[in-house]
């Protein structure tokens, strides 16, 4: 959904965000969670899903999917065109936080690995152009 | 930056409701358009209660109360008051305990202080020790209790700012609801509830009033 440039606006949201990543309950603490584990900066995250540094902040202040729970992918799709951001990739983010998050400090790259290797073929369905809101086949799996 | 900021008008109650009801069902989207819409308005709200803090701690306690409503929206009863008023209070809140824990409480005036200026307006106001003071009669204070004291006692009893606002406008005899609705945030509700919610308000503090005056009254143990 596209948003009207509004600095002042901006600005707050971005704040928020910033403040929202020190609760587990915003996707913002997923954000920061993954931005640290990869050593990338806040462009470089918006690249990653594939948005702009903007859509990041609202992103960030809409509630955090649990990969559990049974209306994960609907609850990803529906952040993903409220925000505009790859689908895809925020399952594959949210899903290797919430991988690392489970395992004992210094499993970190199994976790990863585990995370983007359960995950991808979700990935593929989700992932189109930036900011792609075409739905993915109906699911079939048993997550 | 917000002294100077253009009025800002709060969310529709139509898009209080509708949200209450998705935070309330876990709608994954909502705390996004819940921030979207308050922040601004809230902030500007905030900085023209406390017109002596920065911008920073407006901001930082308008966003926690944001977020703190948007994790825990059951905590908010809507038949008790409008978002917009429920969200200013929580901020009102959250930005002294900000000011307690920083020690920066010094920086404001607080609501009884910063009142004597506009007291001063008030036909009927005593001079005591130099100070203007709102005469009270008939119902006032008794010979031997200052105001000093009257005001340390109201602080701590009715230690929310905004309530002790809405006193002050008691005292002063201000009777028009528009001025307390505008205060409470509840702008956006039938004039009906505003009247209803306004009178709530006013008896609750009012009751506190008459059992400050009792305490005063009572003789010393």
């Amino acid at each position: 959904m596209p948003h009207q440039s509004d600095p002042e606006l901006e600005r707050l949201l971005a704040r928020a965000a910033n403040r929202a990543s020190r609760r587990a309950f915003f996707i913002a603490s997923a954000l920061e969670d993954y931005r640290k584990m990869e050593g990338l900066d806040e462009a470089q995250l918006a690249d990653y899903l594939r948005c702009t540094p903007k859509d990041l902040a609202r992103l960030a202040l809409c509630r955090r999917p649990q990969s559990e729970s049974s209306k994960f992918k609907d609850e990803v799709r529906a952040i993903a065109r409220h925000t505009s951001i790859d689908g895809g990739q925020l399952m594959k983010l949210l899903r290797q936080v919430d991988a690392l998050g489970a395992l004992p400090a210094g499993n970190t790259a199994l976790g990863a690995f585990m995370a983007a290797r359960d995950s991808e073929e979700e990935d593929k369905s989700l992932s189109g152009t930036p900011g792609s809101t075409q739905e993915p086949p109906p699911e079939n799996d048993n997550d | 930056m917000w002294d100077d900021a253009t009025p800002v008008e709060p969310p529709s109650a139509e898009f209080d409701r509708r949200t209450h009801q998705r935070l309330l069902a876990s709608d994954p989207v909502a705390p996004e358009e819940l921030a979207e819409a308050y922040l601004r308005y809230l902030a500007y709200r905030l900085a023209r209660q406390y017109p002596n803090v920065d911008d920073d701690l407006i901001e930082t306690a308008v966003t926690d109360a944001i977020l703190s409503y948007a994790e825990r929206p059951t905590r908010y009863n809507p038949t008790l008051a409008s978002l917009a008023g429920y969200l200013l209070m929580s901020a009102a809140g959250d930005l002294k305990n900000a000011l307690r824990r920083t020690s920066r409480q010094t920086q404001f005036e607080s609501p009884l202080e910063a009142a004597d200026v506009e007291l001063e307006e008030i036909p009927g106001n005593i001079e005591v020790q130099g100070r203007q003071e709102p005469a009270i009669e008939p119902d006032g204070l008794p010979e031997n209790i200052s105001w000093k004291a009257l005001r340390e006692r109201v602080n701590k009893e009715i230690p929310d700012r905004l309530d002790r606002q809405i006193l002050e406008l008691m005292l002063a005899g201000e009777r028009k609801t528009e001025v307390y609705a505008g205060l409470l945030g509840l702008e956006s509700l039938p004039l009906e509830e505003q009247r209803r919610l306004v009178k709530q308000t006013k008896d609750r503090l009012q009751k506190r009033l008459e059992r400050l005056k009792k305490d005063f009254n009572a003789p010393p143990e």
